[in-house]
């Protein structure tokens, strides 16, 4: 790589006469006409070197077609995480293990920080069994992760309703996120304290300890399995990112990041949809609402032949049952849609997956409703004018399907 | 075999050419330099083009077309005796008859030349432009931008060592800003901006309302006539405004004569959003080349408008510079083409000089917005970058699970891809992967020769698509051009050697119908006059009789109303005109 100067074959200088002289005899020898892709070169190099000399910022390199390189095929294979990763933290972790001392009163500043995950615990009784489970495989392992064998657990059927669920996938990681509180000299503390069992003077906090190192233990396993779990699902999930020697919110940024993504782009498909069926529903409450006010209606049929009068009337049901024809197909569409394209449900997941399912439901149990309410109101409207039933009955029934139709429609103004 | 330069303007055209160590401009029949760029379709169905066209304007306007330059690349149709014509056909009209002139001036075949356009033509209109050349029967493989062209034929004048122009190209339907860097004879175009719609039509346009509104006429009760008459009064009193400070309008409308009076200082007045609407260009361009005003050494107005003082005023104030105007406002564009067909055919007095020239406007691609439903553009390659140029850019799939990717490739300044130009859509499948997004490296190139190639990489796969979209004809295909090549040979361009005749009773028609009584009755007169020499057949005669009714048309346009019969008759009279 060479950067602008070398490009121009010239000293690193700040002297804009002297970049302009060099680059006039080069593009003259590489004219535009003759060789473009070399007067591109060194036309590039002119323009950086001149604003090196106006800003002097440092010099660039030579641009390289590094993007290509990194996402060329082989790269990308070579960037998937393998699935069984060495485990340099877990072997740190033995170290401190084999090198403790007495520093007993270290745990008990940790104490508050077990506290307050405690408590958050307490709502989510599945976990303790989860961890307790967890931590005994370790120690029968030998306190060697093996992967394997952790997320058969994880991916017992008891468990697996917990964890497919995001959100409380996300409060795991909340806890875990204590992990780098916890510093190597508290964990030299706790085994001490949990083999100078047979001393009488401090028995209450030494069982504690052991309890609280177990669940530590089993949420940084949950938070390997995890972390590894996702990994297998995404390719450009790179090791490095994996974090396995930093234990900080930075390293659940992928996740959260990938789980941002997902949700935006099963809501973005959901928005589309449910843009073009309120669209419709719009034109519906537009159809309803013109049968408002009797008195006016009335007023508009003065002068009308019987025939117009009726036919109208059939033209307006007519649209009702075009529109209510018009929400099912847009329904059967999107089924139909799914099943041509790859994309499967389940991009469309957790909480925007049920939103999506009390959307079509409420769409379907309204539709009909308008339907029903538009023919009534045009049966009682030509009886309206035939004389049979009175003005203020007619009002009575309309703003009793329009108190009807509101309260079914609750999706929707709530939504609003 | 020579390469003409050709200026293609919205008023008048010209051509220039490399000869003995400079550009010469190409006269036509008429011994002129400009052309109007005018067209007319004859009862014959003869092509006519120029001043006699400028001429039927007024006569026949249904079988006229001006200024359609404006409506370049766009899908816009003009009917002229009953015939289709988009305004490329028009333009190649002229195309052919400058080509015409060169063919006759320079005693040789002209196969190739190279078209100026404002620089603020997108690709559609350059196109446009490619294809009027082909169906001309020309070759253009280079199209330039007209700022660039007359900073070139400046320099080739002063030939400055080390200077920066600021070049305001200010002509009959655009206008042009560009900043040019030059030293050791290397040309550089920095930046340049415009407006395609402010030219000096516009002030003719104001003049022209201006008239109708003063004189309570309705613009829909004018007929055609009426309306050309006061357009062409207008451009009068817009040329008139450069030597005198105020102008009188007249035009006969409905058998009545009306008249307008008005002062310069009325006329700047009723211009002012147009005297507005040049600063913004001015300022874009020295914002993007990053010069301040003071690293400017010189301003330099070309263009026809440059004869107006009062846009030149106008630029003096805001550039707080005197602009240098030369002599021949009209000519610089075209003799900077021709200076630059010098330098294609790589002429040893023009050898060492480079000009780079750039891409006016960004290219992008159009990307999924995450905010809005609307697609947003992604610049690719900047405004103002020189050609040739050559960017990348990544892109990737929206979602896992993906198998298909449209880019838009677009052209434009704005932040959404509908209020830009879309030049094409590139579609292809992609590898569907179920939880994994696709990454495409996306390519533009962009030549001297203002063709722009797109390809695209899909990264996991290494396939190449490549698509070339824009300096080709893409609206049409060889096959078609060729079609129309012969549709439009058909009509045959009016003999030269008639030209000047034509012209002739042409202005005695144009003299009929402006005016009433007397002197229409006169103009009468002289048409069947001239007819009749005509049918003689007598060279000698005709050619006599052309040269004095020349300075008869001349005394009609100088001398007052009153008093045009009495020295026209007079001067028959002495002149043994009258039979």
């Amino acid at each position: 790589m060479k950067n602008c100067f070398q490009v121009l074959g010239i000293q690193e200088t700040t002297d804009q006469r002297a970049i302009k002289k060099a680059y006039a005899v080069l593009a003259r020898k590489y004219h535009p006409e003759e060789d473009p892709e070399e007067f591109k070169r060194i036309h590039q190099a002119y323009e950086e070197a001149l604003e090196y000399a106006k800003s002097g910022k440092s010099i660039p390199y030579e641009q390289t077609v590094f993007q290509q390189e990194m996402f060329e095929p082989e790269n990308v294979e070579e960037k998937r995480i393998e699935h069984e990763p060495e485990q340099p933290a877990a072997k740190q972790f033995e170290e401190v293990y084999e090198s403790w001392e007495d520093i007993e009163e270290e745990t008990l500043q940790y104490e508050k920080v077990y506290e307050t995950w405690e408590n958050k615990e307490k709502k989510m009784p599945w976990k303790q069994e989860l961890y307790d489970e967890l931590f005994r495989e370790y120690e029968a392992k030998g306190y060697q992760i093996d992967l394997g064998a952790l997320i058969k657990i994880l991916k017992q059927k008891k468990y697996k309703e917990p964890l497919q669920d995001l959100e409380n996938q996300a409060l795991i990681l909340d806890a875990v996120a204590l992990w780098p509180k916890i510093t190597k000299e508290h964990l030299i503390g706790l085994r001490n304290a949990m083999n100078t069992e047979n001393t009488t003077k401090k028995t209450k906090p030494q069982k504690r300890s052991r309890r609280v190192l177990v669940r530590i233990f089993a949420i940084y396993l949950i938070y390997v399995v995890i972390k590894t779990l996702f990994a297998q699902s995404s390719q450009n999930y790179n090791r490095e990112e994996m974090g396995w020697t930093q234990y900080s919110y930075k390293d659940l940024y992928p996740l959260t990041k990938a789980r941002e993504m997902e949700e935006y782009n099963s809501k973005y498909a959901f928005k589309v949809y449910e843009q073009r069926i309120d669209k419709l529903l719009e034109e519906m409450e537009e159809q309803f609402s013109s049968y408002k006010n009797g008195e006016k209606l009335l007023k508009e049929c003065e002068g009308k032949k019987e025939k117009t009068i009726v036919k109208e009337g059939k033209d307006r049901i007519n649209k009702v049952n075009k529109i209510a024809n018009k929400i099912q197909e847009k329904f059967k569409e999107e089924v139909s849609n799914k099943s041509k394209t790859s994309q499967s449900d389940d991009t469309i997941s957790g909480p925007v997956k049920i939103q999506k399912e009390i959307y079509v439901q409420a769409v379907n149990k309204i539709t009909p409703l308008y339907v029903t309410a538009c023919t009534n109101l045009e049966r009682s409207f030509s009886e309206l004018r035939k004389g049979k039933i009175s003005m203020a009955e007619y009002d009575d029934e309309y703003s009793g399907y329009e108190t009807e139709l509101k309260r079914q429609n609750l999706y929707r103004s709530s939504k609003e | 075999m020579a390469i003409i330069g050709i200026d293609l303007g919205t008023t008048n055209s010209l051509a220039a050419v490399w000869k003995e160590d400079k550009s010469v401009l190409i006269p036509n029949v008429f011994g002129e330099y400009l052309t109007p760029s005018v067209v007319h379709i004859d009862q014959n169905g003869e092509i006519i083009v120029g001043k006699i066209a400028k001429e039927k304007l007024i006569t026949e306007p249904e079988n006229t077309m001006a200024s359609f330059k404006r409506d370049m690349g766009t899908d816009k149709v003009y009917t002229l005796r009953n015939r289709e014509f988009t305004p490329t056909d028009l333009s190649s009209f002229v195309l052919r008859k400058l080509k015409e002139d060169a063919e006759q001036y320079l005693q040789e075949e002209i196969e190739e030349a190279i078209i100026s356009v404002p620089a603020y033509f997108n690709d559609n209109q350059r196109s446009a432009t490619k294809l009027a050349g082909r169906l001309a029967g020309l070759k253009v493989e280079r199209i330039i931008n007209e700022p660039s062209a007359a900073a070139l034929y400046t320099q080739m004048q002063n030939k400055q060592e080390e200077c920066r122009y600021l070049v305001v190209d200010f002509g009959g339907g655009t206008l042009d800003i560009s900043v040019v860097d030059i030293f050791d004879d290397v040309i550089e175009i920095v930046a340049v901006a415009g407006d395609n719609h402010l030219g000096g039509d516009d002030f003719d346009t104001l003049l022209m309302e201006t008239f109708i509104e003063k004189n309570r006429l309705e613009i829909k009760k004018l007929t055609k006539q009426e309306r050309q008459s006061i357009r062409k009064e207008a451009e009068r009193a817009k040329i008139a405004f450069s030597k005198e400070k105020e102008v009188q309008m007249n035009a006969f409308i409905g058998g009545m004569e009306r008249t307008l009076s008005i002062t310069e200082k009325e006329f700047i007045n009723l211009g002012k959003d147009l005297f507005i609407r040049m600063q913004e260009p001015i300022d874009k361009a020295l914002q993007d080349s990053q010069f301040s005003l003071e690293e400017i050494d010189e301003v330099i107005m070309v263009g026809g408008s440059s004869h107006m003082p009062s846009v030149v005023n106008y630029v003096h104030y805001i550039l707080k510079k005197e602009p240098k105007i030369s002599a021949n406002p009209d000519e610089v564009v075209a003799l900077g083409v021709g200076t630059y067909a010098g330098i294609k055919e790589r002429f040893e007095a023009v050898k060492d000089i480079l000009i780079t020239d750039i891409c006016p406007f960004t290219l992008g691609v159009g990307i999924v917005d995450e905010y809005s439903d609307e697609l947003k553009m992604s610049p690719v390659i900047e405004r103002n970058s020189t050609l040739p140029v050559s960017r990348e850019q990544m892109f990737n799939t929206i979602m896992p699970g993906q198998t298909r990717v449209k880019i838009f490739i677009c052209q434009g300044e704005h932040r959404y891809v509908k209020d830009n130009t879309v030049l094409g859509i590139m579609e292809f499948n992609v590898p569907c992967s179920k939880d994994s997004i696709q990454y495409i490296l996306v390519r533009f190139t962009y030549d001297i020769n203002g063709i722009l190639v797109v390809d695209a990489k899909i990264c996991s796969t290494g396939e190449i698509i490549n698509k070339c979209i824009v300096g080709k004809n893409t609206t049409m295909n060889e096959e078609e051009i060729t079609a129309r090549v012969k549709e439009l040979e058909e009509l045959k361009l009016h003999p030269r050697k008639r030209d000047k005749n034509r012209l002739i009773l042409a202005k005695i028609e144009r003299i009929f119908e402006e005016n009433v009584g007397e002197i229409r009755k006169f103009a009468d007169y002289l048409i069947d006059y001239y007819n009749a020499v005509l049918d003689t057949q007598d060279a000698k005669r005709i050619a006599w009789v052309n040269h004095r009714m020349e300075y008869i048309l001349e005394l009609f346009e100088t001398e007052p109303a009153n008093r045009v019969i009495f020295e026209v008759r007079k001067y028959m009279h002495d002149e043994g005109m009258v039979e």
